[in-house]
């Protein structure tokens, strides 16, 4: 090492002679009232600290807790609301499906009947029931035993709206 | 069994506060010793030493044992404490910069040969001429000589290189043999 070349080896005598000064001189110890008055401060400063420590604990438990009541409704929130809003659309689906029943679709089709009433047989125009050719021309791609069903209802259909024309139309004459 | 400082300082950051007065019993009178030859009083160097244990105690978490020993790290705190005490009161500070002029010619000689054959007549004239140095050398050589305390630990105490005090070991040795040269 570059310092241990600097202290020649030669000064022993130096350093026995300094020794020597050392036993010479009364060994010095530290008072036990300085020691105590170290220690007393010590413990002052501890009380003080401590409720400070207890204080600062205290406050970080109290964040955490409330970081964790936070984060739990944050979940519980995050977990319900989407099965809330998955329930409008179920029933916006759930009443988009029963549209094709409509009841105000009925009084549609009796509003040109009301109409029909007023109007002269002559004038009328002959509902044109339904034959099975255009009914099978109308769904062509429905399976045939489908179609064959469907013919059936129309037929039905068909004669008890002649029929009705015709109570209608005997009602008129009277 | 004598426990060493550092599983007192561990028992005292793990809550045992009471274990610090060993610390203070085993360090306190080098210390008290090393402040009074600095400060030049008994009385102003027992404050100091109160203060400085004080303040090693707030500060222990800081103590780093790889740098230096815990009596090391006491010395600086301490050091330093009697240091702006003699600032804040005026006082002259220790320096060697005064006595620079006075050791500069006999840089280049190797005067450690003298201190090889040393008869105890010469010894006695030395350690009268001990007393007659500045107080900064006087300290230097007590922790070098005395205390065999490593050039790097002084200068970690003093805030000084270990080479500078190495240098000035080496002209507090020649004002000595000039002085017993004078005596002769």
């Amino acid at each position: 090492m570059k310092t241990s070349n600097y202290i020649k080896p030669k000064d022993d005598a130096l350093r026995q002679l300094m020794h020597r000064r050392k036993e010479r001189r009364p060994m010095i110890e530290l008072p036990k009232e300085i020691e105590d008055r170290v220690m007393e401060r010590i413990s002052t400063m501890e009380k003080v600290s401590a409720p400070r420590v207890k204080a600062v604990q205290l406050w970080i438990l109290r964040a955490m807790s409330a970081a964790a009541a936070i984060a739990c409704i944050f979940f519980l929130v995050e977990t319900m609301i989407p099965e809330e809003k998955e329930e409008p659309s179920n029933v916006v689906a759930k009443v988009e499906v029963p549209k094709p029943v409509e009841p105000e679709a009925e009084p549609e089709k009796e509003q040109p009947k009301i109409a029909e009433v007023n109007l002269r047989p002559t004038q009328r125009k002959k509902p044109t029931p339904k034959t099975k050719t255009n009914v099978v021309a109308s769904v062509e791609d429905v399976p045939l035993a489908e179609a064959e069903a469907d013919v059936c209802i129309d037929c039905e259909m068909a004669a008890m709206d002649c029929e009705l024309t015709a109570m209608i139309n005997e009602f008129e004459n009277q | 069994m004598k426990t060493d400082d550092a599983t007192i300082i561990a028992q005292i950051l793990a809550g045992e506060t009471k274990e610090f007065r060993h610390l203070m019993r085993r360090h306190g009178g080098t210390l008290l010793a090393f402040i009074e030859s600095v400060i030049g009083s008994r009385e102003e160097a027992e404050d100091i030493v109160q203060e400085t244990f004080i303040n090693a105690f707030r500060s222990l978490r800081q103590y780093d044992d790889s740098k230096a020993s815990f009596a090391t790290w006491l010395h600086r705190i301490a050091y330093h404490e009697a240091i702006r005490r003699m600032k804040r009161r005026r006082l002259p500070t220790l320096s060697w910069d005064e006595d620079e002029r006075l050791l500069k010619y006999d840089e280049e000689a190797d005067t450690d040969d003298w201190l090889a054959d040393i008869t105890e007549e010469q010894m006695q004239r030395l350690d009268k001429a001990i007393d007659l140095l500045p107080e900064y050398d006087q300290m230097l050589l007590r922790l070098y000589y005395e205390d065999d305390m490593p050039l790097k630990e002084i200068a970690y105490i003093l805030d000084s290189e270990a080479s500078i005090l190495a240098s000035r070991l080496r002209r507090i040795r020649n004002r000595l043999r000039k002085e017993l040269q004078k005596n002769r």
